[in-house]
């Protein structure tokens, strides 16, 4: 029967080409757009290398400062009563924040306080955010740097090549190592069997190769070239400023994905109990830590309140591309259901030889999924060469997109269900026709 | 002749709400991808307001040196040492607020008697000409004018035209930043968070916080220099400041950068946009073609009594558009609901030009769609058309 149907499909598809490219052309490109747009979204936002334990962390990256001062407002209204000016005069206490300070937190604040906080197994202090000019043979380099603890490459996960991470005794010992990528080796270097063991300068200073990793760059923007003990930044790099501000990020590892909520909440309880070095400043600390996704939102809105952000981010992504999908679909029912007429007599025939709306309903639906399967693979042929192109022109700078299985797993299924709604309704209606008046047409 | 089409769009109110259904999505989509593009491209129309090509920008670290005297040395030897180059036509010193880095500095106050709010820029008295400002009124400031009674200070025109105009800023002393000071300048344009980011008010202020603020050095080149002479600028701060670390930036690509960050999505929306438009357009293509082709005995009915050819077409096209003006309009309704409510930072204007161009962008579509397949039908032989049915 199936044979039947397909046979009869493709048949039907030859028929009229014109509407067949039309029919073809939504499904491929809306399909090929959709691809596109998830392969970007799970790279940004998938769990890869380096945070493949994304949905436990929980990031403390910052400290804000505030100066709350009690105003007094005082509001003098005239009015006019039986023609002589009445004064009211009110006073009003609000409290108003004169000065607001945002950064980073400084080491000593994060290591004196941070540690060992509720819900958390492990916790990394880490300084992204250096650079390095490096001129070698009359070119100029860029690295971006990360200066880490050893507890760092227990929270990230990297791909080593050759050679391995520092550890505590290293950091301990502000020993001159540094792990680098892969292209930054390659650079530096140039093509070589083996990097570990060769000496990079920096800054003056002349780094050991301790380790090679696949790659630096991960979600999120996560882009570094090299990454060095912390202990090899100057005091002044690692004091704090105001009491707690500095250059360093605090990245927590829950126990389970529950558990980040109860990191976040003692972290922000941490806030209230910090006695205020200078109070004549900053009278008011606040600290707000954020679990993976809503960092994401929040570099988007620079909204105050990250939860909030990652529920605007989600509401416009999803009502988005809810009616990016539903227009191709309402465009192809819209076309199914003017050609499905066309095909009346022959449903009139079927009918009268026995054929239940049943039948009809399942054949029209099978030739709209072969459509759509059709069109899917050409979607997938284009994604791939978009991907493809895009990476290789790096249009979207350090980001590469890359293509998995789930995604295509994924855009299939909503291929099919593509291909099922746009021929439901018109089929549906068609097989409800009456013999008779099916016959006539 | 409305009455006539709208029994007839009532009649097919089945097929008709689907196409109105399209319309008003697509006209949602159109709507919100617009609003942002409008509101970056009108962002985009200004001008910078200081040059970028063959600028370098050094960041330095100085906050460890607290000794002033040692410092204001430094900075000279930096600069005479610089100057000296012949590929370098001009330096100038700033503080930690620059093109393109992000950072902000804003302050508010009513010191003045009326609320102004500015974002303050920490330059020396050679930055004017290292970046290429240029004047609407005055000048930017000498080394006599920082150590002179009042504060000197220059602002840009949009912070002049939104506090200042109609007030006296030549005599009058203004406080800023706790100060009392004169405005000697109004720069047109700077606009130093990037192309497409709304212009701030900006306020000039020559003398830095404390001597160790001032830490980036911006050197104005020549012209083209090979990769080896910022080799040798990067080894003479290292000589003079005893460091290692600093960063040489290329301004240039640093603006190209900043601005791909916006372009991208800008791209990227439009094309989906685009994509979408035709599938529209194709879709709606072959639907007013079948239909109307369908109707071909009602076309020669007309024809026969003595409907003129354009009299049919204009009959078919009247329809598509009553339907999708129907879509447009309740797509506008809640198109409304984005100024009134302030739900995002977009200017009011931008959401009207964004309305005007999805529904012009549509309606044009619609009347591109249908002219054809209306024409096909006017050109129907009554008799021909009669004798089918």
């Amino acid at each position: 029967m199936f044979t039947n149907y397909f046979k009869l499909a493709i048949k039907v598809l030859g028929r009229h080409k014109f509407f067949t490219f039309i029919s073809l052309f939504g499904i491929s490109f809306t399909l090929m757009i959709l691809m596109l747009v998830t392969a970007f979204l799970d790279t940004e936002l998938g769990s890869h290398e380096p945070m493949s334990k994304r949905d436990r962390m929980v990031f403390l990256s910052q400290v804000t400062l505030k100066n709350i001062e009690t105003d007094t407002i005082m509001t003098i209204d005239t009015t006019i009563k039986n023609e002589v000016a009445v004064y009211d005069t009110t006073y009003d206490f609000s409290p108003n924040n004169t000065s607001t300070s945002n950064s980073d937190a400084g080491f000593a604040f994060l290591n004196e306080y941070c540690r060992n906080i509720e819900g958390s197994e492990k916790e990394t202090f880490y300084s992204p955010g250096s650079s390095f000019d490096i001129f070698i043979n009359n070119n100029k380099l860029t690295f971006n740097g990360i200066y880490a603890d050893a507890d760092f490459w227990k929270i990230f996960d990297f791909t080593f090549l050759e050679g391995k991470a520092f550890g505590e005794t290293e950091v301990k010992n502000q020993a001159l190592g540094l792990v680098i990528s892969k292209k930054a080796a390659v650079k530096y270097f140039g093509e070589n069997q083996s990097y570990v063991g060769k000496t990079i300068t920096l800054e003056g200073k002349n780094f050991k190769v301790l380790g090679v990793v696949r790659t630096m760059q991960g979600p999120q923007g996560f882009n570094a070239d090299v990454i060095m003990p912390y202990t090899n930044m100057t005091a002044n790099q690692l004091e704090n400023h105001e009491g707690f501000q500095g250059r360093f990020q605090g990245l927590f590892l829950a126990k389970t994905k529950k558990d980040r909520r109860i990191i976040q909440a003692e972290i922000k309880k941490k806030a209230t109990q910090m006695v205020m070095p200078n109070p004549d400043d900053y009278n008011v600390l606040e600290l707000n830590a954020w679990t993976f996704p809503e960092t994401y939102a929040k570099r988007l809105w620079y909204d105050e309140d990250a939860t909030k952000s990652l529920k605007k981010l989600f509401l416009i992504l999803t009502s988005l591309l809810l009616l990016f999908v539903l227009l191709p679909t309402l465009n192809l029912i819209n076309l199914n259901i003017s050609r499905i007429m066309e095909r009346s007599s022959e449903i009139g025939v079927r009918k009268a030889f026995g054929a239940s709306s049943g039948n009809i309903l399942v054949q029209f639906v099978f030739e709209n999924v072969i459509l759509t399967i059709i069109g899917g693979v050409i979607g997938f042929v284009l994604a791939s060469f978009l991907i493809y192109t895009i990476n290789n022109s790096q249009a979207l700078g350090n980001v590469v997109l890359q293509f998995n299985g789930s995604i295509f797993i994924y855009s299939f299924l909503i291929c099919l269900i593509f291909g099922v709604l746009s021929g439901i309704i018109p089929a549906y209606r068609m097989s409800k026709m009456q013999i008779a008046a099916a016959l006539k047409q | 002749m409305f009455k006539h089409i709208f029994t007839i769009i009532w009649n097919k109110k089945r097929s008709n709400f689907l196409l109105f259904l399209e319309i008003f999505i697509a006209f949602l989509i159109l709507f919100a991808v617009f609003s942002f593009v409008v509101q970056q491209m009108r962002n985009y129309q200004t001008a910078l307001g200081f040059d970028t090509e063959n600028i370098w920008m050094a960041e330095m670290d100085f906050s460890e040196e607290e000794d002033s005297a040692i410092l204001m040395d430094l900075q000279n030897r930096l600069r005479s040492e610089l100057l000296t180059q012949p590929e370098i036509e001009s330096v100038a010193f700033s503080g930690f607020v620059n093109p393109f880095d992000g950072s902000t500095w804003q302050f508010s106050s009513d010191d003045n008697g009326f609320m102004m709010r500015t974002n303050g820029v920490w330059v020396d008295e050679d930055y004017a000409k290292t970046a290429g400002l240029k004047f609407s009124q005055g000048r930017w400031y000498t080394k006599e004018d920082l150590n002179g009674k009042y504060q000197p200070v220059v602002i840009n025109q949009k912070f002049y035209d939104e506090v200042f105009k109609g007030r006296d800023i030549k005599d009058s002393v203004y406080t800023f930043n706790g100060e009392d000071s004169r405005i000697i300048g109004v720069v047109e344009h700077y606009k130093y968070h990037g192309e497409f980011s709304e212009e701030p008010n900006v306020t000039f202020f020559g003398n830095p916080i404390e001597l160790n603020h001032f830490s980036r050095l911006h050197i104005r080149l020549k012209g083209e220099v090979p990769p080896v002479f910022e080799a040798k600028v990067s080894k003479i701060i290292a000589d003079v400041t005893k460091r290692n670390d600093a960063i040489i930036k290329n301004l240039e690509s640093r603006r190209v950068q900043n601005s791909k960050e916006t372009w991208v999505p800008i791209i990227a929306l439009l094309s989906i946009c685009g994509f979408l438009i035709l599938n529209i357009a194709l879709g709606l293509f072959g639907v007013l073609w079948y239909n109307i082709s369908k109707r071909k005995g009602e076309i020669g009915l007309r024809r026969t009594l003595g409907a003129t050819k354009s009299e049919i077409s204009a009959q078919f096209i009247g329809e598509v558009l009553l339907v999708s003006f129907f879509g447009i309009f309740i797509g506008l309704f809640f198109a409304f609901q984005l100024p009134l409510m302030k739900v995002f930072e977009i200017e009011n204007l931008n959401y009207y030009y964004a309305m005007l161009l999805s529904g012009g962008l549509i309606l044009f579509l619609v009347l591109i769609c249908a002219f054809y397949p209306s024409n096909q039908a006017a050109k129907i032989h009554p008799a021909l058309a009669l004798h089918e049915e």
